[in-house]
């Protein structure tokens, strides 16, 4: 067999090996419990976020395209994120899967263009790619409503399941491990467009905002601009390597558990509640069924080991088989779908109309604008300021060495004779500026002065002065001045130097 | 065979459009042609600023009052926390039907004028006061720079516009050079009839 032959028989191996489809399976049940979270509080405003009668945000404007998508009016928006919200919970439970999958993507994607100003992210775009796998692939094939109608094979063999899983191609889950990789390398190609990335400038700014919700260790690792340059690389490292490492290798119990805290941090550091959850969802098309049996006969042992799991074991079985399995449901059950979705869309239609958004039927009447403070008023429309000297910098530091560029040693105390490097990071964007640097002594004398030029492309200025023996120990102060106007002020220690009677 | 062949069509299209996208992004072409591009360009936290920003939405009514237009009174949505929705629109696509909205949805006296602002400090004054007095001498003393980005009639009519605070910040460090003013009055125009020319001098007058 030549290579080429080999070579597409392991494609499509690949891509068409059978299998039960485990991983899509819990993607399926998982996604749209998470999507609930981001759902849920839109319903209340669906009218005001999608619908004619609100505030839209296309997101095709910002790509030069004028209202591209139809807007439907309030009732029509009510309608279809009542039925958003069912298609979600049937995906979930997997009854009419494929089509349920199919509603999810379309209406999802049609109410994140239409809204790119609070419900358009990225993971909204990664929602719409799995949905429209999950719509392609066969998950709805087992652990769900489906399989419980279907006409199941039951299996002989009494070590097995009672019926057999039924078994499809395993592509759809191809694509999106496929797709979660893709995304990755395109996140990490970003990062190296990004320079500032790899200053830490961008990291550190992102976590003094708190934009995606409180984020306390943010700001607190924001203080240390040389972990975030460190995590920086490891990440992008990370991300460009997942397209090669996280299939069926030892390397993927490296790459998927590194993912997993990485989405971690982001939460703790960023805010990101969402992206996580939805990022962790299309890892699971990475277990396939070898794992399913490793972690179902783990699961065995739990039981046998403990009495209540047992009963609780035994209960669940007592249930399946009272249960039992309803091929002749299938129809009926088809057609109580279809009939489900235009009463669940009136059923919205109603209550939107009664949680009255706007408050047009409120029995004390519409609401009335609130009045501003005259104050308040005359000092937003009054012609902008000048910007402070100090607004141009973000802070001064200092200590001795420099990690990529960065004060590695933050310190207020110096030994006589070493060498201080005073880092002052500017704020972005400010123009050509002289940076000076003054020693003063506790009796205000000037006993050292450093200037350097800061030009508008620098996030950094380095005043590099020597503690000389005749800086005696006690306090100083370092000012900063720009074109001889105070900007910020650092308060440090002269220490004795090394090896004299005094440094004892 | 028929589903065999359609399965690997999905595959080719899809595995195609997914790279299509990466390159597009990685060289930097047509990622910003199509809306659709949005879903194959995976550019997350691309961009940053060192400034904090907010959007305010305000009216003027006839007796002088100036009213908050956006958020409305009624029920805020906020999205991502606690700061409501009007913040998040930075590309300014929503503030105008905001306004709208609100002057449709509530009572009030007849509105002469709509004004939409940027309320904008730096993301140092972010920091608690723990970590701001582990990093600075000097106390904590924020204030805030209003900029007026547009101006609307009552019925949504925009009067004016110009661009935000960090384009004018950063417009202004480079006109400070004068052999550079210099050199772009030279030779100017004195007629040009794209309509875009017009927001020039807006733009001056708010400097």
């Amino acid at each position: 067999m030549s290579d080429l032959e080999n070579a597409i028989r392991r494609i499509q191996k690949f891509f068409f090996d059978v299998e039960v489809p485990f991983g899509l399976a819990l993607c399926r049940i998982c996604l749209p419990l998470v999507l609930m979270g981001m759902v849920l509080p839109r319903w209340s405003v669906c009218r005001e976020l999608y619908s004619a009668d609100g505030a839209t945000g296309q997101l095709s404007v910002g790509f030069g395209y004028i209202d591209m998508l139809p807007e439907f009016s309030g009732t029509v928006v009510a309608a279809l994120y009542a039925v958003l919200i069912f298609a979600m919970v049937t995906l979930c439970i997997g009854f009419c899967s494929r089509i349920s999958a199919l509603i999810v993507c379309v209406l999802m994607t049609y109410f994140s263009m239409l809204d790119c100003v609070s419900t358009m992210t990225k993971y909204t775009a990664i929602v719409t790619h799995l949905t429209f796998i999950l719509f392609l692939s066969e998950a709805g094939s087992i652990w769900s409503v489906d399989a419980w109608l279907a006409n199941r094979k039951r299996n002989i063999d009494p070590t097995q399941p009672r019926f057999a899983y039924p078994k499809s191609a395993a592509w759809p889950r191809r694509l999106m491990q496929f797709f979660i990789a893709c995304v990755y390398f395109g996140a990490g190609i970003t990062k190296i467009h990004t320079p500032s990335f790899f200053t830490g400038d961008q990291l550190q700014y992102w976590m003094l905002t708190n934009l995606n919700y409180q984020h306390r260790l943010g700001e607190l690792l924001s203080g240390y601009p040389i972990l975030l340059v460190a995590f920086g690389y490891i990440v992008v490292v990370w991300e460009l390597a997942f397209i090669f490492c996280s299939w069926k290798s030892s390397w993927r119990f490296v790459m998927l558990p590194v993912g997993v805290l990485f989405h971690f941090m982001t939460t703790l550091t960023l805010g990101l509640l969402m992206f996580p959850m939805v990022c962790y969802c299309t890892y699971l098309s990475f277990i396939d069924e070898e794992d399913i049996q490793k972690s179902s006969a783990w699961v065995r042992r739990q039981i046998r080991q403990f009495s209540g799991l047992k009963f609780a074991y035994s209960k669940l079985i007592e249930f399946r088989d009272f249960m039992g399995d309803r091929p002749q449901w299938q129809v009926p059950a088809r057609l109580a779908f279809a009939v489900a979705i235009p009463v669940v869309a009136i059923a919205g239609i109603q209550i939107e109309y009664q949680m009255d958004n706007y408050g047009e039927r409120r029995p004390e009447g519409r609401h009335h604008l609130v009045a501003i403070e005259p104050e308040r008023a005359r000092m937003m429309l009054a012609p902008v300021q000048p910007q402070r000297d100090i607004d141009k910098f973000f802070a001064v530091d200092m200590g001795t060495f420099l990690v990529s560029d960065i004060v590695a040693n933050r310190r207020t105390s110096f030994r006589q004779g070493e060498r201080v490097i005073a880092q002052c990071s500017l704020t972005p964007p400010h123009e050509d500026m002289i940076v000076e640097c003054k020693i003063r002594d506790s009796e205000n004398r000037i006993v050292e002065k450093r200037l350097e030029i800061a030009t508008r492309e620098m996030l950094r200025v380095n005043l590099r002065f020597q503690i000389t023996d005749d800086m005696r120990p006690g306090e100083y102060y370092m000012n900063i001045e720009t074109a001889g106007r105070h900007v910020l002020k650092k308060k440090f220690t002269v220490l004795p130097k090394y090896g004299t009677v005094a440094s004892r | 065979m028929m589903k065999r062949w359609f399965s690997s069509a999905v595959i080719g299209v899809y595995l195609t459009a997914l790279s299509a996208g990466l390159v597009s992004q990685t060289m930097n072409f047509g990622s910003a042609s199509h809306p659709i591009m949005y879903f194959f360009v995976w550019d997350m936290f691309c961009g940053w600023s060192s400034h904090e920003i907010r959007y305010h939405v305000i009216g003027e009514g006839e007796s002088g009052t100036y009213y908050e237009l956006a958020p409305g009174p009624w029920k805020q949505f906020m999205p991502y926390g606690d700061i409501p929705r009007s913040h998040y629109d930075v590309l300014g696509n929503a503030h105008r039907k905001m306004a709208l909205v609100a002057l449709a949805k509530t009572e009030h006296e007849p509105i002469h004028r709509v004004v939409i602002l940027e309320e904008v400090w730096p993301k140092k004054y972010n920091m608690s006061d723990r970590s701001w007095a582990n990093r600075f001498d000097e106390p904590k003393d924020r204030i805030s720079y209003f900029w007026q980005r547009s101006e609307m009639t009552e019925d949504g009519r925009v009067i004016s516009v110009v661009p935000d605070y960090l384009s004018y910040l950063q417009t202004k460090t480079v006109a400070d050079n004068p052999r550079l003013i210099q050199d772009m009055n030279r030779g100017r125009d004195h007629y040009v009839i794209s309509p875009y020319q017009r927001f020039t001098s807006d733009e001056m007058s708010n400097d």
